[in-house]
């Protein structure tokens, strides 16, 4: 259970540039607040594989958010409810909802439309939120924390060792 | 720019996307024929088997080869099985989300066919729609011992072995002599309480003190008017004693007589219980002659009653998917599921629509086709019911089949349901009418003409069906019950006969009733047997009865008589007495009374006789002066 934890403070003190870290965790929220299976998705791994995003990062928060999902269904459902039933956005749901493309997109499900415009606002924040405090952490405690990084990798892998001798 | 942009990124995007297709091409068949067995399942609640799955990209559609239903109730058993189903689907709706099918082609369509291994599943599920409890009665008219049998066994014959008399006397409670128990625990209070009123009634002590009384009255100095005057007044406070106690005899008198009336009322009823314990026991354990009579619900009521249920329960598993009665629940938001809302559409459709099946059914009796037409769960968007029909000709087992009807659940609040069905010539080959082994009642071959029509509307049933038989040949054998040899002899006989059945009632409580011209045919020569046989029971019931409560009755009988006896005689002594003193005293009483009278008139003539004297002495001596 704590190796994804190791192989984030990997990532953290590796050479990777902070905007790829957080550039991958911005898109795992996407990912992991709305839907899995939908078609919006298939654009975010576009973007994701496409841009300099860091996929480790994605992989992992994309199991955090995913948790975090679970939460928030219920307002996502509230805010994709609100929305859907607005009734100044009525004809453009409905032009919407005659369309083909947007029918696939599920825009008309309550969670999706929530989910969906929530980590979208999100977005640009999270990353700039994370950007900012991967610089600090490097800047202010990646000395501090190597040395305890290297401790803990080094008891980490006796621990390993023991656990594959006494099998 | 670079910085950014990772431009090897585009070759695993098109690598995974690729792979993603080429996944769902090859699993699709895999996939599809799982949810179709899965989602069958669960619905159906028995297996649901595919042989394969075909989707085919162009045009899109499926095949689905070798479909299996299992019967939930007869795992061994399928409830419908089909060679090979096949439809197109409308790509451009799909994209919509709307399953749209032209027309779907159902080859081959087999019910009821054996199973090599069971299709239970292995977590086993209780019918969930309502037919689980729905309660076909057939009007049998037999008693509801033989019913609840007939039930559990299939049909089975009345039989004319009556029970045994002694049996039933001995392990029946009577009424006769429930009440004839309470009577004499009535008679034993009633007793009771004669003795403590009879405490409170003047003894015989009281009795003789007025004799004392009135005998030293008796010694009184009648010359002597202050000793008669004390001797009446002593007379009146006797009177008063007498009086009181003559009222508390009137009291006791009348409590006794309320206890003894109470104890004659229960006496009346008591006679008229053996009556009723009679007519309560003929009943319970004698077939009466109208259920035997009713042979044709005792023939035909139980198997009728399974085709009702088994129709029942599918028509109400299947309706609602036909025609989107199940769907009404509001749908919850899950996670990763959500609330769909929907929107006007341009042109309107509903989510799922099949606009024709068509259908080849093969039956033992030959093939026939038909078709199934507008099939959704959304009637109101199209503005058409499901229709059906079916048609058969020159089959090998019957001249023609019809079958058609519709379901219409265009407007949810007035649903109508309806099927017609005709079935000419049918052959019927050895047809069993009895479950019963001593009885073998067997229709080796006959000519049957079917007519039905079933309507529900607004789940309540109006359905009526009419069975001619004719060109009956039997093979009928009958052990040595003496109704079953009648019952043969008078089967042999019959050439035809029409069955009529109805169904009425809500579906979750239909009455199934059956009626037939054989009732009429069968019943004067079974009812003869059935008299015969009967009479001697109730005579010999009625026999017994009346000793068994004959001993119960005389007992009580004796013992109010000789309580009232008891009373009247001690009352009536008492009274007498007390009448005898009262009269005594009265004539005693009047003799004084009549001597103060006498001395009375003597001191007032003596006055009178001194004051005429004295006044003559006065007038004298004023006339010498």
């Amino acid at each position: 259970m704590w190796e994804p934890l190791v192989k984030f403070l990997k990532l953290l003190n590796s050479e990777q540039a902070p905007h790829q870290l957080s550039l991958g965790l911005a898109f795992a929220m996407i990912v992991g607040l709305t839907p899995t299976l939908s078609l919006h998705n298939l654009l975010v791994l576009f973007l994701l594989l496409t841009l300099r995003a860091n996929i480790s990062t994605f992989v992992l928060g994309w199991a955090l958010f995913s948790l975090l999902g679970l939460f928030l269904d219920p307002l996502f459902h509230a805010i994709g409810l609100q929305l859907l039933t607005q009734p100044e956005f009525e004809s453009m749901w409905t032009t919407m909802y005659n369309n083909s493309f947007w029918r696939l997109s599920q825009f008309n499900n309550t969670i999706l439309l929530g989910s969906l415009l929530f980590s979208v606002l999100a977005f640009l924040p999270v990353f700039f939120l994370f950007n900012r405090l991967i610089r600090l952490y490097r800047l202010r405690w990646q000395e501090r924390m190597g040395s305890f990084y290297q401790r803990y990798i080094k008891l980490f892998k006796l621990g390993q060792f023991v656990s594959r001798f006494s099998r | 720019m670079n910085q950014w942009i990772r431009w090897k990124g585009i070759i695993p995007f098109v690598l995974i996307t690729t792979a993603i297709v080429l996944f769902f091409l090859l699993a699709v068949d895999s996939l599809a024929k799982g949810l179709i067995e899965s989602t069958g399942s669960k619905l159906v609640g028995a297996k649901v088997e595919t042989k394969n799955v075909d989707l085919h990209l162009s045009p899109l559609g499926i095949t689905v080869n070798g479909l299996q239903v299992a019967n939930p109730e007869h795992p061994m058993s399928n409830v419908v099985e089909i060679k090979r189903i096949r439809f197109d689907l409308a790509g451009d709706k799909l994209l919509l989300g709307k399953v749209i099918i032209e027309q779907m082609d159902l080859d081959q369509v087999r019910f009821d066919t054996p199973r090599t291994s069971s299709g239970a599943i292995s977590k086993p599920q209780t019918r969930s729609v309502s037919t689980a409890k729905t309660d076909t009665k057939a009007t049998t008219g037999s008693t509801e011992k033989s019913n609840n049998e007939e039930q559990q066994k299939g049909m089975s014959m009345p039989s004319l072995d009556l029970p045994d008399v002694n049996e039933i006397l001995a392990r029946e409670p009577l009424d006769t002599q429930r009440q004839a128990d309470a009577i004499s625990a009535s008679i034993s209070k009633t007793g009771q309480d004669w003795k403590l009123l009879q405490q409170s009634l003047p003894d015989q002590t009281r009795q003789d003190s007025y004799q004392k009384r009135l005998s030293a009255l008796a010694k009184t100095r009648q010359d002597d008017i202050r000793q008669v005057a004390v001797a009446l007044k002593e007379l009146d406070a006797i009177q008063q004693d007498l009086k009181a106690d003559v009222g508390k005899i009137n009291t006791a008198r009348k409590q006794v007589q309320s206890g003894l009336a109470k104890l004659d009322m229960n006496y009346k009823a008591l006679l008229k219980a053996p009556a009723a314990d009679k007519q309560r026991l003929l009943k319970k354990y004698s077939p009466d002659a109208q259920g035997v009579g009713n042979l044709s619900a005792l023939l035909f009521g139980n198997q009728a009653g399974d085709y009702v249920q088994q129709g029942l329960y599918w028509y109400q598993k299947l309706a609602p998917m036909l025609t989107g009665d199940a769907q009404d629940e509001e749908p919850k938001a899950e996670r990763q599921k959500g609330q769909e809302i929907r929107f006007r559409e341009h042109q309107p459709s509903p989510d799922f629509l099949i606009r024709r099946i068509h259908s080849s059914v093969v039956t033992e009796k030959g093939s026939f086709e038909g078709q199934i037409l507008d099939v959704t769960h959304q009637p109101e968007i199209i503005g058409k019911p499901v229709s059906f029909e079916f048609n058969g000709q020159q089959m090998s087992g019957m001249e023609s089949l019809r079958i058609h009807g519709k379901l219409d659940h265009i407007d949810r609040e007035k649903s109508l349901d309806q099927i017609d069905m005709e079935i000419k010539a049918y052959k019927v080959s050895r047809h069993s009418l009895s479950s019963d082994p001593n009885l073998q009642l067997l229709i080796t071959s006959a000519r049957s003409n079917t007519r039905m029509q079933a309507t529900s509307r607004n789940g309540q049933l109006d359905s009526q069906m009419n069975i001619h038989m004719d060109k009956i040949e039997y093979d009928n054998r009958a052990g040595s019950d003496e109704f079953q040899q009648v019952l043969v002899s008078a089967f042999n006989s019959v050439e035809d006969f029409n069955i009529d059945a109805s169904l009425r009632g809500s579906l979750k409580k239909p009455a199934l009733t059956i009626r037939s011209d054989l009732d009429r045919r069968l019943n004067k020569q079974i009812s003869v047997a059935f008299d015969r046989r009967i009479n001697a029971y109730k005579q010999e019931l009625n026999r017994q009865l009346q000793q068994l409560t004959d001993a119960q009755i005389a007992p009580v009988e004796k013992s109010i008589a000789s309580l009232r006896n008891e009373v009247d005689t001690e009352l009536q002594a008492t009274e007498a007495k007390y009448q005898q003193q009262a009269a005594s005293l009265e004539q005693q009483k009047r003799q004084y009374q009549s001597w103060i009278e006498t001395e009375k008139r003597k001191a007032e003539s003596a006055a009178r006789k001194q004051l005429e004297n004295k006044a003559k002495s006065l007038l004298n001596n004023l006339r010498g002066k």
